[in-house]
């Protein structure tokens, strides 16, 4: 029951872009100190799961990422919607992650001990190196122009850097205000970027040009068990890394999803279609940020430590009914594990039943003209980079990133790797400096490693590619 | 639609009764009072904000919101309430950083002293000193003899520059003339990581992280940073006991009103918060995350944050942290 509770909480208020899930668990947090503690565990954790899965809704139906999870999601996602596949790109969305989070979850009840004993290996060195490798896939992201790309990845990067520096707390480019001291929030540049422009042509075009072709007939179309049979493999794939991303402490959804998807195009047959309405593009990121919830579950209740701010609202939940996370727990409370274990599989049957069926309603928001849909998208935004950090300033940042996502669409500066830049420069930041503070300034410390060594080769590997390939084209447009 | 605007009207005229009445303050509170968190939801801090703001909404007859305004090192929620009118339906709920950002920063957008009012202490509890297991020392003084025989090689990790954890070891680096190396984390999550894989070898953190880790063999607990012993890891023996004098850092988390807040309100505020901090639930709460109710006067709340401020600045100084 309390599962259920939770669950649907999660994926309404997942699915609100700005109203995070890990919100919505400090939200829940309060409620659960009268319950018991199995169900107020089991409640919380339903929250987490059904707003990871409730990220993709408006990924795909507003192109708007509900969670910064479903960033990636929104790439082939809205390309389908728009085409009249929103049912299908949801319902492949929702198989998708209940895929992603049981695969997961599967691992961890098995290979709790092992995976968690690896994840405590990657030190910032390491994942320094991973997050560069993630960030190689701008090169992925750029479409058309590689470029355009790498400006758009630089400017994600930079408007990361605005904000107090959360090592030595060195105010960078505030101008000095205090509000910019709090830097520019993932999610209110999300909103911005992503929503905005939408709006803004939704309105240009209103007056001017006849109304955009209505999919007349946005039936609930669901995706056949071939789609998805054929993806299997993939599915596998993507649930692998991200439980692998999740367990790792300080990584999270974002990462992996920008990972899968990358993973999905790169070794799809025909990597043209992504970013145009490829099935795949949807089904990777949100197998993967889903697994990353079984993930990050890895080392907080085999180590007590809370791998995102989701895992550490849940680690508070376990705080206060008495249970602490760690190895100890396995011994003193395992029958609480298992019915924890058991609660994650309710919370994905919850969601399957409840999207499945709200999938019809959904759709329906297509059929909204554009123009005063943009008007309800407008309040949504409002209302979500208000909520945030309750902050009027960030719904000015919110429109200041919309003009500037805007001006972005005009000269066709691809918005993708900005955000990508954003979602991972914090890390890439952080991780590189704690390993030069670790090593007293020497880089030694990346190549000492030989995990880091993989990723870095990988990352050479993966521009060098894209390098080759795209002189490739441009001689074949020469010739 | 009708009704919902008829109802809006009652409301709206309702709030502006309340405001014409909160002039006198024999009827406070005559709305809801906001308790700002200065943090993101989910943290010690907030934590204990639900806690008070619970148990104090049941006395004062009006709800308590908890209000998270996160960010700059609760300068931006800070900021808020100084700007809040001093009507006590506005409340701050700070920690000990809050006598440190003075010397952390050059510009502050309020004086820490004279634009608060103290309402009173909430709760405190100590830091906890651990090591990694692979460190041979086991008591204060071993370590102190461990860390001089390998002078800049050791290095210890932090919740970030000026956060009570940094200036805890820092002071113990003063009082024990030790030299190790700083490693800044963002938060106490992201430290973790590190000091179970035995990147880094030392922190001071709160009990409620890491005395679970201590009890599972993964962390040493070596001391606790209070005058007197914890009731959460009665085992362990402060620094004064080990030997090093004079040094003691309490993590503290208290009230403060805007301070121009009449002083009856302010009265009553801390006559409450007396009464929620001997509420049985509350304290064993607040135990729960290793801290002890500490109730008080205002006076006894004000001069403590006037006696951490010159403390940390010194510390801060003798670091070589300059003020940004």
């Amino acid at each position: 029951m309390a599962t259920t509770l939770g669950t649907v909480v999660g994926l309404v208020i997942g699915s609100i872009p700005g109203l995070t899930f890990s919100m919505a668990l400090a939200l829940m947090l309060p409620f659960t100190f009268g319950m018991q503690p199995v169900p107020a565990i089991a409640m919380l954790l339903g929250v987490f799961v059904g707003g990871m899965t409730g990220g993709s809704v408006s990924a795909i139906l507003l192109g708007i990422p509900g969670t910064p999870s479903a960033a990636a999601t929104v790439f082939d996602g809205y390309p389908m919607a728009l085409q009249g596949k929103a049912g299908q790109a949801l319902g492949a969305a929702v198989m998708a992650s209940a895929f992603g989070g049981l695969f997961s979850l599967l691992v961890m009840i098995l290979l709790l001990e092992h995976v968690a004993a690896v994840a405590i290996k990657f030190g910032p060195a390491e994942i320094f190196a991973l997050v560069l490798f993630g960030l190689s896939t701008i090169c992925g992201l750029a479409q058309e122009s590689m470029v355009r790309g790498l400006v758009a990845g630089v400017i994600g990067l930079m408007l990361m850097i605005v904000g107090l520096d959360e090592l030595d707390g060195v105010a960078r480019l505030t101008f000095g205000t205090v509000q910019l001291q709090q830097g520019v929030n993932l999610l209110v540049a999300m909103i911005g970027l992503f929503a905005v422009p939408q709006v803004i042509s939704a309105f240009i075009d209103h007056g001017r040009a006849a109304p955009a072709k209505m999919p007349e007939n946005v039936r609930a179309q669901f995706p056949s068990m071939k789609d998805l049979r054929d993806r299997l493999w993939l599915m596998v794939r993507c649930a692998g890394i991200g439980t692998g991303i999740g367990a790792i402490p300080g990584t999270g959804g974002p990462i992996a999803a920008f990972l899968a998807y990358d993973h999905a195009r790169r070794f799809s047959g025909s990597p043209q279609n992504f970013g145009k309405g490829e099935l795949s593009g949807v089904v990777a990121p949100e197998t993967a940020n889903n697994a990353v919830t079984g993930g990050t579950m890895i080392p907080l209740l085999s180590l007590g430590i809370p791998g995102d701010p989701a895992t550490a609202v849940i680690l508070g939940g376990l705080l206060i009914h008495g249970l602490h996370p760690g190895p100890m727990l396995f011994r003193t409370h395992l029958g609480t594990i298992y019915a924890l274990y058991i609660a994650i599989v309710l919370a994905y049957v919850v969601i399957l039943i409840v999207q499945l069926w709200g999938i019809r309603l959904f759709v329906r928001v297509l059929q909204v003209p554009p123009h005063l849909l943009a008007v309800c998208i407008i309040v949504l935004c409002v209302l979500g980079s208000y909520a945030i950090r309750n902050s009027v300033f960030d719904v000015y940042l919110m429109g200041i990133m919309g003009l500037i996502g805007y001006l972005f669409q005009r000269i066709r500066i691809p918005i993708a790797p900005v955000v990508l830049g954003l979602v991972l420069g914090e890390t890439l930041e952080q991780q590189y400096r704690t390993a030069l503070i670790l090593s007293e300034g020497s880089h030694s410390i990346f190549f000492e490693s030989g995990v880091a060594l993989v990723f870095f080769a990988l990352t050479a590997l993966t521009v060098g590619l894209q390098v080759w390939s795209a002189s490739r084209r441009r001689a074949a447009v020469q010739a | 639609m009708n009704f919902l605007v008829r109802i809006a009207v009652v409301a709206a005229a309702l709030l502006a009764a309340g405001t014409s009445v909160a002039q006198s303050t024999a009827s406070y509170p005559t709305r809801p009072v906001r308790l700002v968190v200065p943090f993101a939801p989910g943290g010690t801090n907030d934590a204990i904000a639900r806690i008070i703001a619970e148990k104090l909404a049941l006395r004062l007859g009006q709800p308590v919101v908890v209000d998270n305004r996160g960010g700059a090192n609760m300068v931006v929620g800070s900021e808020i309430v100084v700007r809040a009118n001093p009507d006590g339906h506005t409340i701050l709920i700070v920690g000990a950083g809050y006598a440190v950002n003075p010397s952390l920063r050059r510009k502050l957008p309020y004086d820490s002293l004279r634009d608060f009012a103290p309402i009173g202490l909430v709760a405190s509890g100590p830091y906890v000193m651990v090591v990694h297991p692979s460190v041979p020392a086991k008591t204060v003084g071993e370590f102190i003899a461990w860390v001089r025989s390998r002078p800049g090689q050791v290095n210890y990790a932090s919740t970030g520059t000026g956060s009570p954890p940094h200036l805890a070891a820092e002071l113990f680096k003063v009082a024990a003339a030790l030299d190790m190396q700083h490693i800044p984390y963002k938060g106490g999550g992201a430290v973790l990581p590190d000091l179970l894989g035995g990147r880094v070898s030392l922190f001071f953190g709160s009990v409620s992280t890491l005395k679970p880790q201590v009890q599972a063999g993964k962390l040493r607990g070596i001391a606790v940073t209070t005058k007197k012993r914890s009731p959460a890891m009665p085992e362990l023996p402060t620094f004064i006991e080990s030997g090093v004098k004079g040094y003691e850092v309490t993590g503290w988390y208290g009230l403060l009103a805007p301070g121009k807040t009449p002083p009856a309100i302010l009265d009553r505020l801390n006559r409450e918060l007396q009464q929620v901090l001997n509420d049985a639930d509350a304290r064993k709460r607040l135990a729960r995350r290793g801290l002890e109710a500490a109730p008080g006067t205002a006076a006894d709340f004000s001069a403590l944050i006037r006696s951490e401020i010159p403390k940390w600045a010194k510390v801060m100084q003798a670091a070589g942290v300059k003020p940004e």
